[in-house]
């Protein structure tokens, strides 16, 4: 994945450019809603992402000074980003061994 | 030992035994190193602790000593790949995680050739207490269990936090929650060995730890990578609260 679609850091650039955050605040934001979420931001999907910034980052944004209703524009218009950007995040490898194995399993039963 | 202590840690090595076994033979098809690794771990761990008691129990001298060499082989490979598995399972992208499995492996076999090839002992492993290779051997599967059971308690609560927001199947979360129970009762039973190595423990009290520990580690590993069809439905109907 590289830098320019990487999901996460193509959201703390948007979410800098739309609102009234620095790169880093940005970042550090959307940080504490995947840490909230139980996702790594080194491993984040766009779809992923989407459901963060749907879910958990209007919330987020509030807190950061944003009235509900600019902190859920500015969501939207990043999930629209997001929406359109095919990145494919690292899979967990613990988490594909089970798929694998399960797959294994049925195919032989 | 009683007789009931025995049976439940022949059950639970047993367990071991068939679920490397299983996790290698799918190994073969899926081509997987996580899986690969982790049922290693396991066969070669059963293997070894059976020939280590048998080693004990034949009547022929040259066996014995067979036995005794070929556990003294098996040990530092079953705790080198033990943290090879974590490294590969939990931290693949962490240049940390490499240096720690380096770092471990240069150290037994560091200390395997020392053994060998010193002056002392004529099997590494033998005269357990006096044996460098055997408090470095523990050391590294206590560290290395420990590791793995941190790593699935957190693996567990990312995984059940993802539930809740629809990421991810119930099934996965749970099964973080059992392999964290497992690694939880496995340090536990290094933790008794430890304990009765430094002969602060009872008898009885040790008699019926340690069997209950492994025996219950061993299923609850089984059930991690096999889940019953049953309890994949009811996890698979549980939907996470909006």
């Amino acid at each position: 994945m590289t830098s320019a679609n990487d999901p996460f850091e193509l959201a703390g650039r948007l979410l800098a450019e739309k609102s009234h955050l620095t790169g880093p605040q940005a970042r550090g934001t959307i940080r504490l809603a995947l840490k909230d979420a139980g996702l790594d931001p080194r491993q984040v999907a766009s779809y992923e992402l989407a459901v963060v910034f749907t879910r958990l980052m209007p919330k987020r944004l509030e807190a950061q000074g944003l009235t509900a209703d600019q902190a859920e524009q500015v969501c939207q218009v990043i999930n629209a980003v997001l929406a359109a950007n095919d990145a494919v995040a690292a899979p967990v490898a613990a988490a594909t061994m089970f798929d694998r194995l399960d797959g294994a399993r049925r195919s032989s039963s | 030992m009683n007789v009931l202590s025995l049976v439940c840690l022949g059950a639970a090595g047993s367990i071991h035994l068939v679920l490397g076994a299983r996790l290698l033979w799918l190994s073969r098809r899926t081509r997987g190193a996580p899986e690969l690794l982790w049922g290693l771990t396991w066969f070669m761990a059963a293997v070894e602790n059976t020939s280590d008691a048998l080693s004990g129990a034949v009547a022929s001298p040259d066996l014995a000593l067979a036995l005794r060499w070929g556990v003294s082989v098996a040990f530092p490979l079953v705790a080198m790949v033990l943290f090879l598995a974590n490294w590969r399972l939990f931290r693949p992208n962490d240049l940390w995680a490499r240096i720690v499995c380096i770092a471990v492996c240069l150290v037994l076999v560091g200390i395997w050739i020392y053994e060998v090839t010193g002056p002392g002992l004529d099997v590494p492993f033998a005269g357990t207490s006096r044996s460098l290779l055997n408090w470095a051997n523990n050391l590294a599967m206590t560290i290395g269990l420990i590791w793995a059971t941190l790593e699935a308690w957190r693996n567990f609560r990312m995984f059940e936090k993802r539930w809740r927001l629809g990421l991810v199947k119930r099934l996965l979360a749970f099964r973080y929650l059992l392999w964290a129970g497992s690694g939880s009762a496995m340090v536990v039973f290094w933790a008794i060995l430890w304990l009765n190595q430094a002969e602060v423990l009872p008898v009885w009290l040790f008699d019926l730890s340690l069997p209950l520990a492994s025996l219950i580690s061993a299923g609850l590993m089984w059930v991690t990578f096999f889940p019953p069809v049953w309890l994949c439905q009811r996890l698979d109907q549980e939907a996470p609260a909006v």
